[in-house]
């Protein structure tokens, strides 16, 4: 039960990281010129639709195999979400901008929170796996 | 087993009944962590104020006091003039000590910001307030260029800044301090002047419409006048002379920094005040929460009583799974209160509108420490009073569910 | 020394009725044998035995164990004779969740203060004895309810008590199970230990060396 509500929390987060930089937490307008964060943002909709697809996957998988490549897959698209506006493509320079202040720590805590929630899953699925070999025996 | 291998064995596999009481330790070290980063943040923000008043009055044109504040404190841009023949009259009250005037320009949109930003002119000739701070010390230098950039100012790629259509070399930039500084750009008189000649093309004008040589304009007007007051007189008549004597307004710093200190202790109080009312609301809503659990679990207390465990042994076991419930809810509290609080501290401090100015290392580890103390305080009273609760079983409560 | 209790009544009261769960008892679980007491359900052997075991008070009697009149102790007291010298198997699921078999198999000795060393080979053996070798990283929600029997015994055993109470040891246990239990409780009496079972099978009562029968309260010989 708890690995289902951790798969929809992780593709949550995906739509999150997807939508988010357009609405919510929006970068700057790019009516004058197309600046770093507006890349940001293109790139985010992308990892963020693929982390959501892929919670969604999770969520349905019957094969514990694929739930553990899924779960690790979700944790690696988070340190994506949270190096498109860091490293990868960057935002704008000024502190006092939108996309400093408020788009970029938004995509980091959505991005850290994807990561917690890929590897709980990971954890847990492996920790079954582990039990289920050891009674196997019995 | 031990008490606390057993303690933690549950804990870890989720059969303690406790995951609603871990929740509410959740909320209240992250609530304290929160609180207390940002008590200090402001406090720091306030020390670097101080530092960097500098002047002990500040002269302005009637009216625009408060404007004066907002450029100190935010960065807010503001455009202002006076005549400069002041200057002269300023500098013969008794008890002044030193003069320098400044300009105060508001460019329109920079290349760098989305927001227009405070051009700050100072005379190198009798300046003492903002030089000190372009001092290699404070300063990141990094070419001859003439612009000296506060900390958030971004400049583009080859050190420059574009200002009404020209291109300005940026020489350095200012050390963060979590004032006004950060978001200002600071020129000498002579740049200055290019600049205003350059605004009045483009619509802005400085100073009285019919002035005209603009090539000099520094020389008749100024934005305002910042004065030091001499050892021994007092800042409150220096400063009611001064008004006497010119048409102007007059801020003292002190004024300046007891607005921010008010604004400090009012935040502070607020802070103070949810912390306790969270503290107290939580000890009293989890000595419920883990008297409800331990209600939960009474076949196990029998089974313990019924090895020989004694009543202080079960009460020790409740103990300890409480300390230890209120101890990993701090941790994730302080975990979620650093995620949300350090980045987005910018948009934290722009919403205070006060000096901001984040704890180093040791400040951070310290309030991470306070946090969970104050959670596992919490957890002090509910695992007492709870584990009293479970002692009270009596061990037949397991076999009489057998006669039936 | 046995365990001897004399003239022990308890009474409850049920919907203002007063009623004899123990009616004048006396009797003793002697060291080195197995006693059993056979009965119905709601015959009053169980409270018996919880109350051999200190953990209820009755309303007159005494019982003495190794010398001491256990209801003149303190509750603390008591608590400390079960934890060196009883091992008790109760008849309802007992294991704590949480832990697993292994854990809950150590957790008897935990609670006593003189730690007898019950070396590696007593706990394969008795491991063995009760084939619970595969079972030891289970957990109680994992397990059936003669598996969850079993591991109760082997963790009263595994304290190395002098005695051990155990009710109906062998319910919910198969033909085979049933048979492995007894033998090893013969073995742990031929080793000294006093074990007293309560029991409504037949099986299992057969291999003790004395009976009781019990109706209504009252103890008699069989």
């Amino acid at each position: 039960m708890k690995n289902k509500v951790i798969a929809l929390i992780t593709s949550l987060l995906g739509l999150v990281a997807a939508v988010g930089p357009r609405t919510v937490f929006a970068v700057c307008s790019s009516h004058e010129m197309k600046m770093k964060c507006y890349y940001t943002a293109g790139w985010e909709l992308a990892v963020g639709i693929i982390a959501a697809i892929a919670g969604i996957a999770l969520f349905l998988a019957k094969d514990i195999k694929l739930k553990i490549a899924l779960s690790s897959v979700q944790a690696v698209l988070g340190a994506f979400i949270i190096l498109i506006p860091t490293a990868i493509v960057g935002v704008c320079s000024s502190p006092m901008m939108h996309c400093v202040s408020v788009t970029k720590p938004a995509l980091i805590v959505t991005g850290t929170l994807e990561i917690v929630a890929g590897l709980l899953s990971l954890y847990f699925y492996v920790a079954e796996i582990s039990v289920k070999d050891k009674l196997k025996v019995a | 087993m031990r008490i606390k291998d057993i303690a933690f064995k549950k804990i870890k596999n989720g059969k303690t009944g406790g995951a609603v009481a871990f929740l509410f330790a959740i909320i209240l070290s992250f609530t304290v962590f929160a609180g207390m980063l940002l008590a200090s943040s402001i406090s720091i923000g306030a020390g670097n104020l101080k530092q960097r008043l500098g002047a002990d009055i500040a002269v302005v044109p009637k009216g625009q006091e408060s404007n004066y504040q907002g450029i100190i404190l935010n960065g807010e841009p503001v455009e202002c003039s006076f005549e400069r023949k002041y200057e002269g009259v300023i500098r013969s009250v008794e008890g002044v000590d030193k003069v320098t005037p400044v300009i105060y320009l508001a460019s329109l949109n920079a290349s760098c910001c989305s927001v227009p930003i405070q051009i700050i002119g100072y005379d190198p000739k009798t300046d003492f307030v903002t030089t000190p701070w372009i001092s290699d010390e404070f300063v990141d230098k990094f070419s001859d260029g003439n612009l000296i950039a506060g900390n958030n100012i971004a400049v583009d790629d080859e050190n420059t800044l574009t200002f009404f259509g020209r291109t300005y070399e940026v020489g350095a930039r200012l050390n963060k301090t979590g004032t006004g500084m950060d978001k200002s750009v600071y020129v000498s008189f002579d740049v200055m002047e290019q600049l205003i000649s350059d605004a009045k093309e483009k619509g802005i004008s400085f100073g009285d419409e019919n002035a005209g040589d603009t090539a000099s304009i520094t020389e008749e007007y100024v934005s305002a006048f910042l004065v030091s007051v001499k050892e021994g007189y007092s800042v409150d008549n220096v400063a009611g002379n001064i008004m006497r004597q010119v048409p102007g307004g007059v801020v003292q710093s002190k004024s300046l920094y007891k607005t921010v200190t008010n604004g400090i202790a009012l935040i502070s109080d607020i802070i103070k005040t949810i912390t306790y009312a969270m503290f107290i609301s939580i000890t009293l809503v989890t000595v419920f929460l883990h008297l409800y659990r331990v209600g939960t679990r009474k076949k196990e207390w029998a089974i313990y009583r019924m090895m020989g465990g004694s009543r202080n042994w079960i009460l020790g076991l409740i103990f300890t799974e409480t300390i230890a419930l209120s101890f990993l809810g701090a941790v994730v509290g302080i975990a979620l209160g650093a995620l949300i609080y350090f980045p987005f501290s910018n948009l934290i401090s722009q919403q205070v509108k006060l000096p901001f100015y984040l704890p180093g290392i040791t400040g951070i580890i310290l309030t991470a420490l306070a946090s969970i103390a104050v959670t596992m305080l919490s957890g002090v009273l509910p695992g007492i009073i709870a584990g009293e609760s479970a002692a009270r079983t009596e061990c037949y409560e397991l076999m009489r569910e057998g006669e039936n | 020394m046995p365990v001897v209790s004399e003239n022990v009544v308890k009474e409850y009261k049920r919907r203002g009725t007063s009623f004899t769960a123990v009616d004048d008892v006396s009797f003793t679980v002697e060291e080195g044998k197995i006693t059993a007491i056979m009965g119905r359900s709601g015959s009053g052997k169980s409270t018996l035995l919880n109350i051999l075991s200190g953990m209820i008070k009755p309303e007159r009697g005494l019982v003495t164990i190794d010398g001491k009149k256990i209801f003149d102790e303190s509750v603390r007291s008591r608590d400390r004779l079960r934890a060196e010298k009883i091992g008790i198997v109760p008849q309802t699921h007992s294991l704590v969740s949480g832990l697993t078999s292994y854990e809950n198999i150590l957790l008897q000795k935990s609670f006593a203060l003189e730690k007898k060393e019950s070396s590696e080979d007593s706990f394969s053996e008795i491991v063995g004895a009760l084939d619970l070798k595969d079972l030891l990283d289970a957990y109680p929600g994992n397990l059936s309810g003669g598996e969850m029997k079993r591991v109760s015994i082997a963790r009263a055993l595994f304290g190395n008590l002098k005695y051990l109470f155990a009710d109906e040891p062998t319910g919910e246990l198969d033909k085979d199970n049933s048979k492995k239990v007894m033998e090893l409780f013969r073995t742990e009496a031929d080793k000294g230990k006093g074990i007293l079972i309560v029991t409504h099978d037949k099986l299992a009562a057969d291999m003790a060396d004395i009976v009781y029968t019990m109706e209504n309260g009252k103890l008699r010989l069989l």
